[in-house]
C-alpha cells in the first residue's frame, strides 16, 4: 500500500522552456538507466529476498524512485509547455510530438519505449543486488551527461539532486550486499545456493 | 519567498532528512543517534505538515477535510508551479 504526499521531494521550476532538451531528459523517465526502471526492479525484487533489512531497502528505494519518476516528469512537463509550433519544428521535438503532443510518455531519447528488458529480477539475492548497484551507478553517469548538455540551472538543480541520490542508494545497496554476505559467510561457497530457491540456507532477519 | 512557499520548503527538507535517514536504518537498524534522530525528523515533519495543510490545503487526500468541497482537487498538484 502506498500514500501520496502533494509535493516533489525536490522542486522544479523552469522559466524557459525547452524542447529540444525534453528530448533528451525523457531517458531518465523511461530510457534503459530511467526512473521507472529503477522502480520496477527495486519493487520487484524485493519479494524473493531473504533477509527484511534488503526487503525494507529495496521497498524504501524503490518508493523514493516513484517520487523521482515524478520530478523527472515534472521537468518534462515544465520545458514542453506553451511551446509554438516553430519550436516543436526547429527543437526536433517534432517526432515526439506527432504522437504525443505535450503528453508525458515514458520512452528512451532514442524513441524506444520504456521495457522491462532493461531490469533484471532473477530470484538470487546476490545477482540482482549486483544488478542494483550497477543500475545506480549507470543513472548517475546519464544524469552527468545530461549536467554535460545543459546550462540552464533551473533544470540543473533539480538533475544534481538527483544524481547525488543515485550516490547514496548505491552506498546503500553496497551495504545490504555486505548484510547478505556476512550471513552466508560460514559456508565455503555461497554462491553455490540461491536462497530464494534452495531451502534451509535463508538468512536470517535482524 | 512567500509564507506558504516557506512552510512548504521546510516540510520538504524535514521529510527529505527522514527518507534518508530512514534507507540508513533499513541497514542500520540497531544504530540509536539514527533513531533518535528519525523520531524527532518525524515529529517535525508531521508538524509543519499539519501547520501546512491549516492553511494551505490538504497535502494528502482527505486531510483536514471540511466544508462542501473536496479541496484535495482546488489546489495545485506540484509540477503546476512554474
Amino acid at each position: 500500500m502506498w500514500t501520496y504526499e502533494k509535493t516533489l521531494q525536490f522542486p522544479v521550476r523552469i522559466k524557459n522552456p525547452n524542447p529540444a532538451l525534453a528530448k533528451i531528459i525523457i531517458s531518465q523517465l523511461g530510457g534503459p538507466h530511467g526512473e521507472l526502471g529503477a522502480a520496477t526492479r527495486y519493487l520487484s525484487q524485493r519479494f524473493s529476498m531473504p533477509d527484511r533489512r534488503i526487503v525494507g531497502m529495496l521497498t524504501d528505494v524503490g518508493t523514493e524512485e516513484l517520487g523521482h519518476v515524478e520530478i523527472v516528469s515534472s521537468i518534462l512537463a515544465q520545458l514542453t509547455k506553451n511551446m509554438s509550433e516553430q519550436q516543436v519544428k526547429e527543437s526536433g521535438f517534432d517526432v515526439y510530438f506527432v504522437d504525443h503532443t505535450a503528453g508525458i510518455y515514458p520512452q528512451a531519447a532514442s524513441g524506444v519505449p520504456f521495457s522491462t528488458s532493461t531490469i533484471a529480477s532473477t530470484g538470487d539475492v546476490f545477482a540482482d543486488l549486483n544488478e542494483d548497484l550497477a543500475a545506480e551507478q549507470k543513472a548517475r553517469v546519464t544524469y552527468e551527461n545530461i549536467l554535460r548538455l545543459t546550462d540552464d540551472p533551473d533544470v540543473r538543480e533539480p538533475i544534481k539532486f538527483l544524481r547525488q541520490r543515485e550516490i547514496n542508494h548505491y552506498q546503500r545497496f553496497a551495504e545490504c550486499l555486505g548484510i547478505a554476505q556476512d550471513a552466508f559467510a560460514e559456508k565455503k561457497n555461497f554462491y553455490y545456493y540461491n536462497p530464494a530457491f534452495d531451502r534451509g540456507v535463508g538468512l536470517k532477519n535482524g | 519567498m512567500n509564507e506558504r512557499e516557506q512552510l512548504m520548503g521546510k516540510f520538504r527538507s524535514l521529510r527529505f532528512a527522514q527518507v534518508d535517514l530512514g534507507l540508513f536504518l533499513d541497514s542500520h537498524p540497531d544504530d540509536p543517534e539514527a533513531l533518535a534522530t528519525y523520531r524527532e525528523l518525524m515529529r517535525e515533519a508531521e508538524a509543519v505538515k499539519k501547520k501546512y495543510e491549516e492553511s494551505y490545503g490538504p497535502l494528502t487526500p482527505g486531510a483536514g477535510s471540511s466544508g462542501d468541497y473536496w479541496d484535495w482537487v482546488a489546489t495545485p498538484f506540484p509540477w503546476e508551479s512554474c
